[in-house]
């Protein structure tokens, strides 16, 4: 799970576009996120795309005689929903790299049922591709301090800012405060390094 | 971890401040990794290995190590131009796409997806901006010198050639 959130936060925005563009959805896009392989995260993540673009639905009512001789009616629903399904597995590169495949099934049916309601996809295009790309890969993706400063983007930014106006205007007349501003961005650098060690698996 | 990182930055800082030297070598070895950084998402990422990148940070930080014991004035307004638009465009690929992660970027040895376009908008970005601090640090340190009726050099260059400042860095006393 923990590699999962890991890959999804890193996967989403690429992702999503490349399933936009395989799946040309004109609906609401369902992105699913899983590990190609449970036990080996690092052989890459396989996403789903469903974007759902036409619904139907009929109700029928439903008579159930019970045991004391009353009749209970409820209503029942029927949905059929049409889709653009993609689906994409995303291998990590590597030294058994293989070309780009995808391949189209046209016209299948699947069938879900919860609480008593039917849910019928009829799945018109069924796009499937194996890429093999970076973006697949775990390492480093979102490591804990990149989480940390995309977490608190805005804060960083602006502090970021702030220094780099000072830089551009200022990093000559005030020499002093430029060495001291460098030394801090180094020692910063150097203390993440120092403290990273502390940490179990803080690269990954 | 953080409140540590910049105690600690802190003190290096004000360490480098009491050696000005020191100092001048850590901004010439920053700008040198940041350079790299640029290079590697832009170009050495396409030799599929981090040696390209290693050795072109070396000789980048020597190079600028011996540059910064010059104490040259550009020295210091290209490389504070250079860092100050470097930070000033970095935080933006935080919010907008298209900005490599440089963590990712350097650990991965085998790359066949090619950075994105965007990437070099925001590297145009970085060399104008650059320009544009250079232009206005330059402006900026003329009108002070002015003032206080000097050439413009009132803080840290000293009289002699560049050739004289070589031959006294290479000077073994």
């Amino acid at each position: 799970m923990r590699w999962c959130a890991r890959m999804t936060m890193y996967a989403t925005p690429t992702h999503v576009l490349l399933g936009i563009l395989l799946a040309n959805a004109t609906g609401p896009l369902l992105t699913q996120y899983s590990l190609i392989d449970d036990k080996e995260p690092k052989k890459g993540i396989s996403v789903s795309y469903i974007p759902t673009y036409s619904r139907t639905r009929t109700y029928r009512n439903i008579s159930i005689v019970t045991t004391e001789n009353q009749t209970v009616t409820y209503t029942s629903t029927n949905e059929t929903n049409t889709l653009n399904h993609a689906h994409i597995k995303l291998y990590c590169n590597s030294e058994t790299q293989k070309p780009t495949a995808c391949s189209r099934t046209s016209n299948t049916t699947s069938t879900r049922n919860e609480n008593n309601i039917n849910f019928v996809f009829n799945i018109e295009n069924h796009l499937y591709c194996e890429l093999y790309a970076r973006e697949g890969c775990p390492i480093l993706a979102v490591n804990s301090f990149w989480r940390f400063l995309i977490d608190r983007a805005i804060v960083f930014a602006i502090v970021l800012w702030i220094c780099a106006l000072f830089l551009l205007v200022l990093g000559y007349l005030a020499i002093r405060v430029t060495i001291l501003l460098y030394g801090v961005f180094t020692g910063a650098f150097f203390g993440v390094i120092f403290v990273a060690e502390g940490y179990d698996n803080f690269y990954l | 971890m953080v409140c540590l990182a910049v105690v600690m930055g802190l003190l290096f800082g004000i360490t480098l401040l009491t050696v000005p030297k020191l100092g001048y070598i850590n901004i010439g070895v920053f700008v040198a990794a940041l350079f790299s950084l640029l290079l590697q998402n832009s170009v050495l990422y396409l030799t599929g290995s981090l040696l390209a990148f290693y050795i072109t940070f070396g000789v980048t930080a020597l190079v600028m190590s011996i540059i910064s014991l010059m104490e040259l004035r550009y020295f210091i307004i290209i490389c504070s131009s250079f860092t100050g638009a470097f930070l000033f465009i970095r935080p933006l690929g935080f919010f907008l796409p298209g900005y490599p992660n440089e963590l990712i970027s350097g650990k991965n040895f085998k790359i066949s997806v090619k950075t994105p376009w965007q990437f070099y908008l925001y590297l145009g970005s970085i060399v104008i901006l650059t320009g544009i601090g250079i232009a206005l640090q330059k402006c900026i340190s003329k009108k002070v010198g002015r003032n206080k009726g000097s050439s413009g050099h009132y803080y840290l260059e000293e009289e002699g050639t560049v050739r004289d400042k070589l031959k006294k860095i290479f000077e073994f006393k």
